[in-house]
This record gives structure tokens, sequence and C-alpha cells, in this order.
């Protein structure tokens, strides 16, 4: 098999960046436009896809399944908020993680539930037989497809729509109070505006994408590990919207896509080098990425400086 | 009774390292406004310092420590000149210098990994050495050599800060840059002992963690950030506080598990993190004030 042709290869590369395009785009909410440094993003994924799995397995339909499970990483949002997010943007972040790993401590624990680290099997429950009918419909209209192409264009298409909900909401007054708040907090608040129930917002709505995301996660690997959601998930979605700009919903479209093609796109080339150290390697790179982005182009290559916010 | 004494012996062996690990992770935060996030990675890196001193080479422990130490803080001058003095030049913020951490931290972190490979090491100790104490209470030979170890080195950084001229300017820079300062602390120069101090505080505590647990590239990364919780237990920025806090939240850890499932003891412990910084954020000896 020749990889660079193979298409299948790069459809599950292509998928791999949608779905971290969703979760990004959740995180831009929070961090881009509301100054919000979460780094247990991960987590409402996690709740997204675990309530996804959970509720598929145990015989709900996809249709109740999927608003069930973004309300949940909503929800979840809500939860964490409420008490934390009056801290400074530094404390934030830790206790974001820590919380982040309190809940998967926790997946990982209860194995009677979410099957621990056996694994949560079957959790796309009826996707793959939904896949197959669709294929089969394809084929019937003399159209050949590979079996991964429903899902990259479902995953694509949610990014998408995701994005336009965003465009649409950034003409609104709503996402102008927030970025008042990323700007000046006091100023926002000195103007009567509800400072923390804005900031509750935001966090609700990046985690109901990050749900979202942990959905399209679920259809995708089939079976939910706690390992899958580990905080390294959330620092390579920071690489990604470093790189393609804080505040730039765009950007985080080709920084997903540049970061996926460096963890599982350059599979295909050949190093002289054991698969362990290539691995190594290309998480050396993430790590050079972000450090020269923010020593050199904090604002990532799409952001504006101006409305670049770093300081807690 | 046993079973307490038994879980108070792990947590003091856990929490040493948890100590080491949190001074300078807490000096660095309070003098540098820097939240290092490599800082784990740095302790990896003392324990495969001594994996190649102690294993590959064939040496002393003893000699392997010192090599992990002046390794790690080695390191810490490094970065210090090269990456982290540029930065505050350039006026960067407390996020941008912490996001850039996490990018180091990555870099360490893997560089590792590619030079070590991601087994399971361990160094040259007797792992099967124990002791009756009295009753069902026992001690094992990693416990002793993480303890004693562990507890030479704080009393004597303890005593550091407390009477020497270097460790009081420490406490001041931490306390507030800008009045140390004004007051003529040649700020330059506390900066390096910092790092020094951090670097080779976090070297030890790499190696104690690999003689008391095995070590991965993820060694230090999983300390983490049970090293933070002690950081903010015991205030943020104050040294003996992290000290202290280490101690307590290695106990904590090891004590809850008379009550829960061992495999949840680090979330108790960063469910402690996360109750200290919404109830008390000054920690547990900061006196109340705008944190």
């Amino acid at each position: 098999m020749d990889p660079l042709l193979a298409f299948g290869f790069w459809a599950f590369v292509l998928t791999f960046a949608g779905i971290y395009a969703v979760f990004v785009l959740g995180l831009q909410i929070e961090v881009g436009d509301t100054g919000l440094i979460n780094f247990g993003h991960v987590a409402f994924m996690a709740i997204g896809a675990y309530t996804t799995g959970l509720l598929l397995t145990n015989g709900v339909t996809v249709w109740i399944a999927i608003p069930v499970a973004i309300a949940a990483a909503a929800a979840g949002g809500l939860l964490l908020g409420l008490p934390t997010l009056r801290l400074r943007a530094d404390y934030f972040a830790i206790v974001t993680i820590a919380a982040g790993e309190i809940l998967r401590i926790t997946i990982q624990n209860e194995q009677g539930t979410t099957g621990g680290t056996q694994g949560l099997r079957s959790a796309s429950g009826p996707w793959r037989d939904f896949n197959r009918d669709v294929i089969d419909w394809f084929d019937g209209i003399g159209v050949e497809l590979d079996r991964r192409v429903p899902l990259l264009v479902i995953v694509w298409a949610s990014a998408l729509l995701v994005g336009l909900l965003l465009v649409v909401l950034g003409r609104t007054p709503w996402r102008r109070v927030l970025r008042a708040v990323r700007e000046n907090e006091d100023a926002a608040a000195a103007m009567g505006q509800p400072v923390f129930s804005y900031k509750l917002q935001a966090l609700a709505l990046g985690s109901a994408i990050a749900g979202l995301a942990g959905v399209l996660y679920t259809f995708f690997s089939t079976t939910l590990f706690p390992d899958n959601f580990e905080p390294i998930f959330t620092f390579v979605g920071f690489a990604i919207l470093i790189l393609g700009g804080i505040g730039s919903y765009f950007g985080v479209v080709v920084g997903s896509v540049v970061i996926a093609f460096i963890v599982s796109g350059t599979r295909f080339l050949d190093f002289p080098l054991d698969a362990d150290k290539v691995a190594a390697l290309r998480f050396v790179v993430i790590g050079l990425i972000i450090m020269g982005m923010m020593a050199f182009r904090p604002q990532g290559l799409f952001g504006k400086k101006e409305e670049l916010h770093l300081d807690a | 009774m046993d079973q307490f004494l038994n879980t108070t012996i792990n947590g003091l062996s856990s929490g040493s390292i948890y100590a080491l690990g949190a001074i300078g992770l807490s000096l660095v935060y309070g003098i540098l406004k820097l939240v290092n996030f490599a800082h784990g990675d740095f302790m990896t890196l003392g324990g495969y310092v001594a994996f190649a001193v102690n294993v590959s080479a064939g040496m002393p422990l003893s000699v392997a420590i010192l090599a992990a130490v002046a390794a790690v803080a080695a390191l810490g001058l490094v970065l210090e000149y090269s990456v982290w003095a540029p930065m505050r030049r350039k006026g960067a913020g407390i996020m941008q210098l912490l996001l850039l951490s996490i990018g180091l931290a990555f870099v360490i972190r893997n560089m590792i990994l590619f030079e070590w490979g991601g087994d399971d090491r361990r160094l040259d100790v007797d792992q099967f050495q124990s002791w009756n104490l009295f009753g069902g209470v026992s001690i094992t030979a990693i416990q002793v050599t993480v303890i004693a170890t562990a507890g030479v080195v704080l009393v004597a950084v303890a005593t550091m800060l407390r009477t020497t001229l270097v460790g009081k300017t420490m406490r001041a820079l931490s306390d507030s840059f800008d009045l140390a300062e004004v007051s003529g602390v040649n700020t330059k120069r506390v900066v390096i002992y910092t790092w020094l101090l951090a670097g080779s505080l976090a070297g030890l505590a790499g190696v104690l963690a690999a003689i008391y647990t095995t070590l991965t590239p993820n060694t230090g990364w999983f300390l983490l950030l049970s090293v933070f919780a002690a950081v903010v237990l015991g205030g943020i920025g104050n040294a003996y506080g992290a000290l202290v806090g280490g101690l307590v939240l290695g106990l904590v850890q090891e004590w809850s598990t008379m009550l829960v499932r061992p495999t949840y003891k680090e979330a108790i412990g960063f469910l402690v993190l996360i109750l200290v910084l919404l109830v008390r954020p000054q920690g547990i000896f900061g006196q109340a004030r705008t944190v």
C-alpha cells in the first residue's frame, strides 16, 4: 500500500483533526473570547463520551443520547464554574486540571459502570450498523465509499456548524460582553454587566461543545478508555489554539489539521528510527511549536495581537 | 493502629518527595511569577540521570544522586539564561510563561522518552529488605532511604532559608519582588540561587521517586499535580509552607486509604488542592490578603 494514496489513512487523520477542531472551538470560546484558561477541557469531552457510551450500551436511541450527552457536559461546566470562576487565572487553570483528573480517576475506578481500564466496549452502539447502511445505500446507487467517509463528513459538518454558531454569536451583544470581560473585567462590571454570569455561560457553552467532541470521539473509537482523556489531550488542544491563534476560529481549523498531521499523519513517513523514538520526536515538535509561538508570536498565526490577554 | 502507623510511614515517604518538589516550584512561582509546568519533568530527568549513573554506569547510588542533583540544577540555570530571563525582558505575562512551560515540559519529557524509551526502570536498590518494627508495623529499606535522605535535606534547606542571607532574601523576594529590589537586594543573584535550589531539589525528588516507585518518562508529570497541591496547601511562594504542605498531602493521601480505595488516593490529593484554593487560597499558613 502506498500510504500517500491510501484514502482510508487520510480519512482517519482528517477525522481525528475534525474532532480536535470541534474540541478546540469550545476552548476558543473560553480562552480566546472570555480569557478563561481551562486546562480541564478534556473532562467535558469525557462526560460527553461516557454519557453517550453508557446511554447507547443501555439501549437508548442515538437521538436522545446525543443531546443528553451535550447537556451533561454543559451541566458539568456549570458545576465546575460555580465555585471556581472567582479564582485568579493561574489558580483556575490548576483547579480545572485537578477536577479533570478527579473525574478520570473516578471513571478508571468505577469499573462496574464504566468498564474502567478494560474500556467501555461498543460505546458507539448502533453507529456501526448505521454506518454500514449508509455505505450500502451509496453502493446501491453505484458509489463505492470508504467505510470511514460517513464519520469524516459528520465530524467536519459538526465543526462547520459549531464554527457558524460561534460566528453568528460573534455578531451578537453577548460575545461583545464576553470580550469586554476578557479585556477588562472591572470595567465590564462597572458598566453593570454581570461578569460572573457571562463567564459561567461561556464555560457552559465551551463545555457543551467539548461534549459534542466527546460524542464524535465515541463514534470514532467505539471503545472508550479513561486513558484517552488524560490532560495531555487538553494540552494538545492548547497547542492547536496557540498555533492557530487565540481568538481566531479559522486558526482553530488550520491548527487542528497541522497538529493532527504531526501527531498521526506522519506515520507514513519512513524514519530510520524505532516507532517509540518517532512518537517521542512528534511531541518534541509540538512542544517546540508551543514554546516558539509563546516566545515569538503569542497571538498565533491568525490571532490579533491587540486581542491577546495572557496576564492573570 | 498498626494500619494507621503503616499508612503514616507510607505518607511520610511520598510526602517527603512532594515536599522536595514543592519547595522549588513554590519559590519559582513566588519569585519569578512562573507557574512551571516543566517542574515535574525536571524531577523525571533527575531520576534518569541517576539511572544512567547508577545502573548503566554501575556507580554507587550516592554518586548517582549527586550527578542527578548537579544535572538538574544546571538545566535550571541554562533555561533561566536561555528562556526565562529573555521572556521576562520582553514583558511576558504570567499565562504566557505558563503556556511556554507546558511546551518545555513536552520537550523535556519526550527527549527523555527518545533517549531512554518508555519501559519501567529501577535503580540499583534492595527492593525486598524490610524490617518489622513492632506488631504489624513494618518499614522497607526503600522507605528508610527516602525518608532519611529527604529528612536531612529538608532540615538543611529549612535552616538555610531561615538563617542565611541568601535564604532570607529569597523569602523576601517571594514576598514582594519590587520591595526587595528597592531595598537593595541583588535580585539577579537571588534568581540564580533560586534556580539552583529548585533544580537541585527537583533532581533529588526525582531520584527518590525513582527509588520509591518506578521510573518512566511520565513519573514526574504524574507527580506534578500532587506537588502543585502541596504548593497551594502551603501558600504559593511560601517555601516552609510547601515543605509542610508536601508532608501533609502525603499523609492525607495515605491515611485516606483507610477509608476509600487506595486507587483513589491521588484524587483525594486533588480534592484537597481544590478545596484549599476555594476556601483558603492563601494556604494553610498564609495570611489573608489579596492573592
